[in-house]
């Protein structure tokens, strides 16, 4: 296994022929993809198209019925979640699940307790990211006195206290202002930036996936239906089709 | 309380000198307290707050309900009795004995009731309590040993020795539950402020986050059961010499099983005061409400009385005694700071 802190292996994450059944429902139908260290790639689809049960899926929530999940050369398919932390995939929830009753430090704190077992060093680390993130003048504030703004950005710093190789956003940006958008995007760069992050996103706000993601995958009916740079997405009839419908196809 | 973890200890600041001199009182009751049945009420309002304060790692840090936790309480007795009756083993060594037992036992009933949740594991666990009473009340011999089934085990007077855990007056069991409620205050203290602490908090109220931060919330659950199941064996083993009977009903009961719980929920759970002022709040009001109302010509008014309370500490209080107690302790203490 590669220890924290070695180069980067090219190929992150691969995902061979993921399948996921509910019932009658096709979940995820045969799901490829790869990640290189330090992309940003994001994940779209209408609604209800398995974005966030691939999630589920990468994060051990759910078994996939079919399929491999290759993370830093390891098989990573049949571990719980929190052993999947520890090989280095953070992620958020849609739903926002910060510990209400606790300060914004104290959730932080939980995250960075990870490598730790020292509660001042857990602390130090904690305030180290909450500066980071720009949640520093409010870590005395209980998870439930939070706008949702804050709440969607201590789950990213929750996360990235556990230091993390690879995060998964999911719908991060949704419910935020504009001037929130913005700020949001700004931080997502500089988490690829300063801490080498590789993130897959999911977002239906298609200003931030244009902006932020340098290849973008599009999945509907849980099939991957386009996969390419946000340009060549755009222009995908596959694409205009799932979400616009047939007559909006121009050839 | 106020977070004191960090800063020296400053004499002059009252979040020091208060609990300390909480803590003198404490020590200087039984000097002043001749009465042979004011001195058991201490001893057992004392021996209330320690079972609370165990029932806490799992009812208050850990964030699930267990609704039965007088079954460890009644494996420690049990144990460290016949131990004591058959082998002539002193109860100092049958109790731990008894407290290694009853963490094999939580163990196992621990493991496949933690995937339930919520009320699911609140009633998992009255169902084992239960389970375990009526075996114990149906069981007259096992493997050759008397355990006397519905009608209890008496345990052998040996007057004042204090080598077999037996003693001729009530002040030794008044120090001794004592120490064993700083002890156990001391360990929850440890606890709240550790990587165990915030993990259990964090597998208490979010399960999923929490196991998305590398947090195995069963394992965990299960060390905070153990740790719990541990000193309820103990002192399950102390109101056994205490009162030199135990039977079934009594300490492995469903109604001692609640009486914690409630003590505990309306102190304050999760808190590290909130449980013990919850067993100094109901216990001299239940022991009081019997002493003074039961004789009288409304038969059950004392114990209307103790249910009406509870029930309006749990409108008015959401958070328990320790929130309303927290705000007049912050009002005097400010007061007492700007005087100075």
């Amino acid at each position: 296994m590669l220890k924290r802190g070695e180069k980067i292996d090219m190929k992150l994450l691969t995902i061979k022929n993921l399948s996921k059944r509910f019932g009658g429902l096709m979940a995820v139908d045969d799901f490829n993809l790869e990640l290189k260290g330090g992309e940003i790639m994001g994940l779209i689809g209408p609604n209800g198209a398995g974005k966030t049960t691939i999630f589920n899926l990468l994060t051990g929530v759910y078994q996939p019925d079919l399929g491999e999940i290759v993370f830093m050369g390891k098989n990573i398919k049949n571990l719980k979640p929190y052993d999947i932390c520890f090989q280095g995939i953070g992620r958020t929830f849609q739903i926002v699940k910060p510990f209400l009753n606790r300060t914004v430090l104290y959730n932080v704190m939980v995250g960075s307790f990870l490598w730790t077992n020292d509660i001042k060093k857990a602390e130090e680390e904690a305030i180290e990211v909450l500066k980071f993130i720009g949640l520093i003048n409010k870590k005395d504030l209980l998870g439930k006195n939070l706008t949702i703004a804050d709440r969607k950005r201590i789950e990213i710093a929750r996360a990235l206290a556990t230091k993390p190789k690879l995060l998964l956003l999911d719908e991060t940006m949704a419910g935020l202002n504009p001037t929130e958008t913005e700020e949001a995007i700004v931080l997502v760069r500089k988490m690829q930036e300063e801490k080498k992050l590789t993130v897959l996103l999911i977002e239906h706000v298609m200003q931030v996936v244009m902006s932020l993601s340098e290849r973008i995958a599009v999945l509907n009916h849980g099939r991957k239906i386009a996969e390419g740079t946000p340009q060549e997405v755009s222009c995908n009839e596959n694409v205009i089709k799932a979400y616009l419908g047939e007559e909006y196809v121009t050839t | 309380m106020k977070d004191n973890s960090r800063g020296d200890i400053n004499l002059v600041d009252p979040n020091y000198y208060l609990p300390l001199i909480a803590l003198l009182i404490l020590f200087c009751i039984p000097l002043v307290i001749k009465s042979v049945s004011w001195m058991q009420i201490m001893v057992l309002i004392l021996w209330y707050a320690c079972l609370t304060l165990s029932w806490n790692f799992v009812g208050g840090f850990a964030g699930v309900l267990p609704m039965g936790h007088a079954a460890y309480a009644g494996v420690g007795a049990y144990v460290s009795t016949l131990l004591f009756i058959n082998y002539g083993l002193t109860p100092w060594v049958g109790m731990l004995i008894g407290g290694v037992i009853s963490v094999l036992v939580a163990l196992l009933i621990g493991v496949p009731t933690f995937k339930l949740h919520g009320a699911y594991y609140a009633l998992a666990s009255i169902a084992f309590v239960e389970l375990l009473r009526m075996v114990t009340e149906n069981t007259n011999k096992i493997f050759g040993i008397k355990i006397n089934g519905a009608r209890g085990l008496l345990i052998p007077l040996k007057g004042h020795s204090p080598f077999l855990f037996q003693f001729g007056e009530k002040i030794y069991y008044y120090y001794v539950i004592l120490a064993m409620m700083l002890l156990i205050f001391f360990i929850s203290y440890k606890i709240q402020k550790s990587k165990l602490g915030y993990y259990l908090v964090a597998g208490g109220e979010e399960q999923e986050a929490a196991e998305s931060l590398g947090i195995n919330v069963t394992k965990y659950k299960l060390i905070a059961l153990s740790i719990s199941a541990f000193f309820m064996a103990i002192l399950g083993t102390f109101y056994a010499q205490l009162v030199l009977f135990i039977y079934p009903q009594g300490i492995m009961s469903l109604s001692l099983s609640f009486e914690i719980a409630f003590m505990a929920i309306i102190g304050g759970r999760g808190t590290l005061m909130g449980p013990i002022l919850g067993a100094f709040t109901l216990v001299p009001l239940a022991e009081l409400s019997r002493m003074y109302l039961s004789g009288s010509r409304f038969l059950g008014i004392h114990l209307m009385l103790y249910s009406s309370i509870i029930i309006l500490v749990m409108l008015y209080m959401p958070k328990g005694l320790i929130g309303a107690f927290e705000k007049i302790y912050f009002f005097f203490t400010n007061k007492l700071f700007k005087k100075s």
